[in-house]
């Protein structure tokens, strides 16, 4: 400073000084910390699903690397084949629908769940054809109805049938890929079908008028989860961490900007936005670990002793399959699962 | 701009900062009060369905009616609170949203399930499937209400979010304005020293300059404002000084020069008037002595009055002199002491033949800053005159001393003599002017001239209290001479 500055000026430049510097303090000391400076490495296997959307709105925003993470991307088709490729440990984590977890779980394998990214409670119907006299759920006793086994529609079908009081039994299920499911319905060696979109509107495309379509909001709400070996979980709990502020941040952008995420997501996945649009107002996306979810996994847990996935045996505490330490250390009130 | 405008604008700019400060304050504050309520709404909200699931736990436990009406009713209370939006935002409406769908589906739920429940599955066909359905219906019915508290609870978090919001946004405003402030008032304070505070310094600095004497210096401050103005009016001022002061030097320089000649003629005329009356007064004392024998005694009488004259008039030539001198003389001020001095001239009259005893009351250590030389001509007149106008009293006493008059001290000589008559006061010290008749007190009449003149001379004052026949007293002050130190000269001098 110019040792020959009048000191009145100085006492005012002092003043003025000392105020905006409280003012800027203030402003910025409930900002985010920034990024740390050592780099973590993880590797998912990501289904190209919109149920995935903010796994995906997160890498095409930079979000993971903006947090530290160097993340690789193994692109799956499905939630069961991520699965998989996390069995093989070709993947850290990986990202599947419920159902999908709980079968692994049941089988005894050591996976945990760090987040729910989605729920949804509209996207399964059944689609039936009016030919076959199924004008009404009830009517779908005795017939042929295909589904893809071991898959949320699968479960959406069981849960669907005790809703309208009918044994599980009564009818017959078929089990077909999720691209057969159409053309089988279309041809006619099934009745009836669950699933789930875009296959939903597949179904009801090939049948036309023929088409009879019965949905039940309050049988499942379906959870896309991110999980990974529970052991891997905890030992990279800082990692895991970053990934669900990342996945927050998307969340935060899906919320604000939802028009450009669906384009976003869609142009990841490679289909026209107008083709997501149907499901997508349905998707609540939110990253959070609920009681709920708990509920509907100790559900899907019966089902699967009953279809025979699993043998019988008393229901399975699956608490310790979930992993809550990571998001209760970044936003303990999205964790709603009593512990 | 003048100063007045500037003055106007800041002030009314500082107002208008305020006012704005003050209505983003109250702003703030609303969405703080707004956020408050919302965060009190949700927190009932809450309350109510921690009921609802209170009175669901109940009824599933033990079917009452008493529990299911308590279900409608609270579910009525729900319904009412979450059909207003409190708060705004995608999230807050998403979580609303999903709230009133839940509430939608929940009577229908409800009683399916009292349904189910009231139905006696024992043996009946289809129980297994009604078991689980049954189940299901209790399962769906309590994930909702769970996840019904969770988003309530978000509300609830959202509505805090808003309060942290608002503190923060109070806070900012708060700061900003402070900021806000801090910046005009550093501004403010750098337009006041240039505009008003450097102009006023440099005048500061050119008045004192001129009060020291420096006429040729100018403001020469330039500006469109009262400082400019008053600056033009300093300068044209200062040009009127300087106009004037050339004009008195010009005629102190004519005053000097006829001083001169008019002292210089006094002077020469005094001197050239004492041969002829030398000559009257010698002629008519030969006349006396060489020829008293042939005059008689009324011719005698004649010259005597021509020999009294010319040596009266001598004395008055004299007289002349000498306060032409006392005008003339130069001050050598130091510090006098009166009372020795005073002392020493009572002594030397007394020591004149004289029928009268006179009483000297002289106070001691009296002391005073003047020229010794004109004060001990001033004293000695003084105490003269009061000497002879008291010879005709009984006992005649004289005082000198001095008292305090406000900051001055003032000096006097009192006497018990013949006084006078206070209405010719303001005659008392013209030159050669007399209150009594000289047959009753001989002298000239210039005594008090030349007192009053040395007083003026060191930039003092003198007056006379008196009443006929009971003595006068005459107080004389210095002023600045006195109040010097004694180490100073006499500015004067």
């Amino acid at each position: 400073m110019d040792s020959n500055m009048p000191r009145h000026k100085v006492r005012v430049f002092a003043a003025v000084a000392l105020v905006l510097t409280a003012a800027a303090y203030l402003l910025v000391r409930n900002q985010p910390a920034a990024p740390l400076a050592t780099v973590e490495k993880l590797s998912i296997a990501l289904p190209d699903v919109p149920h995935a959307a903010l796994l995906h709105i997160a890498a095409e925003q930079g979000y993971f690397a903006a947090q530290g993470l160097d993340l690789t991307i193994v692109p799956v088709t499905h939630g069961k084949v991520a699965m998989e490729q996390l069995r093989q440990g070709k993947a850290d984590l990986a990202a599947m629908a419920d159902v999908v977890f709980l079968l692994s779980v049941m089988r005894g394998e050591p996976f945990g769940v760090a987040a729910s990214v989605l729920s949804t409670s509209y996207e399964h119907a059944v689609v039936a054809r009016r030919d076959r006299d199924i004008a009404a759920p009830r009517d779908l006793a005795g017939k042929r109805v295909g589904v893809s086994f071991g898959t949320s529609g699968e479960y959406f079908l069981w849960a669907f049938l005790i809703r309208n009081k009918l044994a599980p039994e009564s009818v017959t299920l078929v089990d077909l890929p999720p691209d057969q499911i159409a053309p089988a319905l279309a041809k006619g060696s099934i009745d009836a079908t669950a699933t789930w979109s875009p296959n939903l509107a597949d179904a009801q495309a090939a049948l036309g008028k023929n088409a009879v379509v019965f949905t039940e909001a309050n049988v499942y709400t379906l959870s896309f989860l991110v999980g990974g070996r529970r052991d891997f979980l905890q030992a990279h709990s800082p990692a895991i961490e970053r990934l669900l502020r990342a996945l927050l941040k998307a969340e935060q952008f899906s919320r604000e900007h939802p028009d450009e995420a669906l384009n976003l997501v869609a142009k990841r996945l490679k289909v026209e936005g107008k083709t997501l649009q149907p499901t997508w107002k349905s998707f609540n996306f939110r990253v959070d670990l609920k009681q709920s979810q708990l509920i509907t996994l100790e559900d899907q847990a019966s089902w699967a002793m009953a279809r025979g996935y699993v043998a019988r045996r008393p229901v399975p505490n699956c608490l310790p399959h979930l992993y809550l330490d990571a998001l209760l250390a970044v936003q303990p009130e999205r964790v709603s699962v009593v512990h | 701009m003048n100063i007045g405008t500037k003055h106007r604008i800041a002030t009314g700019t500082a107002f208008a900062v305020i006012g704005l400060i003050a209505a983003a304050i109250g702003w703030a504050y609303t969405e703080f009060e707004d956020a408050t309520r919302q965060r009190q709404q949700s927190l009932e909200i809450v309350q109510r369905y921690t009921e609802l699931r209170l009175v669901s736990i109940d009824y599933l436990l033990n079917r009452t009616e008493r529990s299911r009406v308590q279900w409608y009713a609270v579910s009525d209370r729900i319904d009412r609170l979450i059909a207003v939006n409190t708060l705004r935002g995608k999230e807050y409406e998403a979580i609303l949203a999903g709230l009133r769908a839940r509430r939608a589906e929940a009577p229908r739920l409800f009683a399916e399930l009292a349904e189910a429940l009231g139905n006696d599955l024992a043996g009946a066909e289809g129980a297994e499937a009604l078991q689980r359905f049954e189940a299901q219906l209790v399962n769906r019915f309590l994930i909702d209400q769970q996840d019904s508290l969770t988003d309530v609870f978000r509300i609830a978090g959202l509505a805090t979010e808003r309060i942290e919001a608002a503190q923060r946004r109070v806070v900012g405003v708060i700061l900003a304005g402070l900021a806000l402030i801090a910046v005009i008032t550093g501004g403010l304070s750098w337009l006041i020293r240039r505009h008003v505070l450097t102009p006023i310094i440099s005048l500061q600095g050119v008045t004192r300059e001129v009060a020291a004497g420096n006429l040729n210096l100018s403001a020469g401050i330039d500006r469109d404002d009262e400082l400019g103005a008053l600056s033009r009016n300093f300068d044209a001022m200062t040009q009127s000084l300087r106009e004037v002061f050339a004009q008195i030097k010009l005629s102190n320089q004519d005053l000097a020069a006829l001083n001169r000649e008019l002292e210089a003629f006094s002077y020469s005329v005094s001197h050239d008037l004492r041969a002829p009356l030398r000559s009257m007064d010698g002629f008519s004392l030969v006349l006396l002595e060489d020829y008293g024998d042939k005059l008689d005694e009324e011719g005698k009488d004649a010259i005597e009055r021509i020999r009294a004259a010319s040596q009266r008039m001598g004395h008055l030539i004299d007289d002349l002199l000498r306060l032409s001198r006392v005008t003339r003389a130069d001050l050598d001020v130091t510090r006098v002491d009166l009372s020795t001095m005073a002392r020493s001239i009572a002594d030397s009259i007394d020591r004149e033949p004289s029928d009268h005893s006179i009483e000297w009351i002289i106070e001691p250590d009296l002391s005073l800053r003047a020229d010794p030389s004109l004060m001990h001509i001033a004293l000695q007149n003084l105490l003269q005159n009061a000497w002879k106008f008291s010879g005709r009293v009984e006992r005649p006493v004289i005082r000198v001393g001095a008292r305090q008059h406000d900051a001055d001290t003032v000096y006097f000589v009192a006497d018990n003599g013949a006084g006078f008559d206070m209405a010719h006061a303001e005659n008392l010290f013209g030159a050669f002017q007399r209150l009594h008749h000289a047959d009753d007190f001989p002298g000239t009449g210039i005594g008090l001239a030349i007192v009053q003149r040395i007083i003026h001379r060191h930039g003092g004052k003198i007056w006379a209290e008196a009443r006929e026949g009971e003595g006068a007293t005459f107080f004389f002050s210095l002023g600045e001479s006195e109040n010097g130190s004694d180490e100073q000269d006499h500015p004067a001098g």
